[in-house]
């Protein structure tokens, strides 16, 4: 994604290939919809965001929660570039 | 006067024909629409050779169109069979070869899914599709009869009620539950079993048209009944929570809000998410008369949050197994939620037409202060599981307390404690099943999913109590050949079991602890397991 360059998905999808669906076959891109697929449901949206707290060093208010930030790798990055600490 | 569960539909529809039955988001049906459709696609069934008693599974995402084809089952004398749409496709396959389905009723891209293991259900003669994709999916050429569109089916199928004949005693549906012994079991619901629920449900509740009522838990899970039946019932609206709604808190308040919901309905754990994270002080629930709750204990903390914060809303406790569909239930009252109260509320008393009784293990009934095992007779309890004659035989069971004819009573596996009040309240299980997010899980499942690897030679799974969820699996692991990863061991189990049941962590280890008598320390490992789970607790 060029505009947000400094982010580095791969480890976020690495993180759901290996820890939320087990599965690195299924295809998924940046684009893909997690949420309408199945990938990321409720339960499992809880382990993505510790992770992403953990590694990116963000804290995630409840108020962030929403597909507008989390339905995609896209927002995600998005968001993430959005909360960079300083 | 409705004996069977779409007639419920077809009174609802002269009574209120242009009522919204079903809001699905993007979609919508009136009760004329949707008693039109249900009507076109049983008569599409049975011009595809559906006969009475037959089964016909759904493969669906939830939406308006889905209920349509549950609707149009029943109309056609058949049992729905609905299966997760999230389920791996090896699962899904084996829920609709047990119980040979006659029928699919998918869409073209679940249909896809289900292709590299579809192939060994061959009893399936017909394939209606909610879609009308420009490809049909190859897979669709094992289907006898072919395949049809609900366009085609709403183009040329006759409108009017096919009138099947059936009696109460026929069966409605087939909800598959976890086997202890590796393989989901399926339990067989009539319509008088459903209907005796059904119509306690809409009268204590005292559903009506203006009713908004919540669809939050998915059909293949029991709870959807009350969402679906007591609503058409009432002449109501259902209200499809959508996917992504029910993912984010902080959406999901806001839809309860926005929609007007009347009657909620769900799993403690979707109500505890709301308390903690969907900020519920933002909106106003105006509408909200009922907040029921089934399938789990919900820990005493969050629900006096939940009450604190909707006040003006009534809450009830509803319990039984899908086998009994719901067979006691508890008003909550403002001292079950007192400030220094922990105790979670009682499951309570028995509904309208049911009888509940604990026996001790001499099979005498307790008296009030102590615990036993919770037995159900009723109208409500199954009609067996499919094709497992001796699993049935372990739980429906002849009643000890009469024998001057025949009459059958549900043997729970609950341990309950009767109170002085006379309500029950919930204690544990008599065996080891758990659960998750009001998901019933047989740990024996999950091993059985394990031993499947070849390179597994021993294999544990443990569950560690959570009081936001119900409980956290873990899998202990004894590889037979090296090079075996627990990511690889992930992988697998969730390509065999629903994704509630892929342990969180799977640990490869050179041996099990074992007991005196040479069995796996269960113990032991629980033990292990609660203290990973303390450290990484959320």
């Amino acid at each position: 994604m060029p505009s947000e360059p400094q982010i580095d998905l791969s480890s976020i999808k690495t993180f759901i290939r290996t820890e939320l669906i087990y599965d690195d076959e299924k295809d998924f891109d940046e684009s893909t919809n997690l949420i309408e697929r199945g990938i990321v449901d409720s339960m499992s949206l809880v382990r993505l965001i510790s992770f992403l707290e953990e590694n990116y060093n963000i804290q995630v208010q409840d108020e962030d929660i929403v597909p507008e930030n989390f339905s995609s790798l896209n927002t995600i990055a998005g968001f993430l570039a959005r909360h960079k600490p300083e | 006067m409705a004996f069977l569960l779409h007639q419920l539909l077809t009174e609802s529809a002269e009574r209120n024909p242009n009522g919204v039955a079903v809001d699905g988001g993007d979609s919508t049906l009136t009760h004329s629409q949707l008693d039109v459709l249900s009507n076109q696609i049983a008569h599409q069934l049975r011009a595809d050779g559906v006969c009475n008693g037959d089964r016909v599974g759904v493969f669906l995402p939830k939406c308006a169109r889905t209920v349509a084809a549950l609707l149009g089952i029943l109309k056609a004398g058949a049992a729905y069979v609905p299966v997760d749409p999230h389920s791996p496709s090896s699962r899904a396959a084996y829920v609709l070869g047990n119980c040979s389905v006659r029928a699919l009723i998918t869409s073209s891209p679940q249909l896809r899914k289900l292709a590299p293991d579809l192939a060994a259900t061959s009893e399936i003669q017909s394939i209606l599709l909610t879609d009308e994709p420009a490809v049909v999916p190859a897979i669709a050429s094992l289907a006898k009869s072919g395949t049809v569109s609900f366009a085609q089916i709403a183009a040329t199928q006759p409108a009017t009620n096919p009138e099947v004949p059936l009696t109460e005693n026929d069966l409605a549906y087939i909800l598959y539950t976890s086997g202890s012994t590796g393989q989901p079991k399926g339990v067989m619901i009539s319509h008088l079993n459903s209907l005796t629920f059904v119509n306690w449900a809409h009268a204590e509740y005292q559903i009506t048209q203006t009713d908004r009522v919540s669809s939050h838990a998915p059909f293949h899970f029991d709870l959807s009944i009350l969402d679906l039946f007591c609503t058409l019932k009432a002449g109501g609206t259902i209200c499809l929570v959508p996917g992504d709604v029910a993912t984010f808190p902080v959406r999901l308040a806001q839809w309860i809000s926005e929609k007007g919901i009347t009657v909620w309905y769900s799993v403690p754990s979707a109500l505890i998410q709301l308390v903690e994270h969907g900020q519920l002080e933002r909106h106003n629930y105006g509408h909200l008369r009922w907040v029921l709750f089934a399938g789990e204990v919900f820990p005493c903390k969050y629900l006096r949050r939940l009450v604190q914060q909707i006040p003006h809303a009534a809450y009830s406790n509803l319990y039984g197994p899908t086998e009994t569909n719901v067979c006691t239930y508890y008003h909550v009252q403002s001292s079950d939620v007192a400030p220094e109260r922990t105790e979670p509320v009682p499951i309570g008393k028995a509904c309208a037409n049911t009888e509940v009784f604990a026996l001790d293990d001499q099979g005498r009934v307790v008296p009030p202060g102590h615990e036993g095992e919770l037995y159900v007779r009723s109208s409500t309890v199954m009609k067996g599981y499919w094709g497992r004659p001796e699993a049935t035989a372990a739980t429906v069971l002849p009643n000890p307390l009469n024998r001057a004819y025949a009459d059958v009573m549900y043997r729970t596996g609950d341990i309950v404690k009767l109170m002085p009040s006379g309500d029950y309240q919930y204690v544990g299980r008599r065996d080891k099943m758990v659960k998750s997010r009001g998901y019933r899980i047989e740990l024996g499942e999950i091993e059985t999913a394990l031993y499947a690897h070849p390179a597994v030679k021993e294999a544990a799974v443990v569950a560690v109590p959570d009081e936001r969820i119900g409980a956290r699996l873990m899998a202990y692991v004894v590889p037979g050949m090296t090079g075996l990863t627990a990511s690889e061991l992930m992988k697998f189990c969730s390509e065999r079991v629903l994704r509630y049941m892929v342990p969180e962590r799977i640990e490869l280890c050179d041996q099990l602890p074992k007991t005196s008598t040479g069995k796996i320390d269960k113990t032991t490992l629980e033990n292990e397991s609660k203290l990973y789970a303390e450290r990484t607790a959320n």
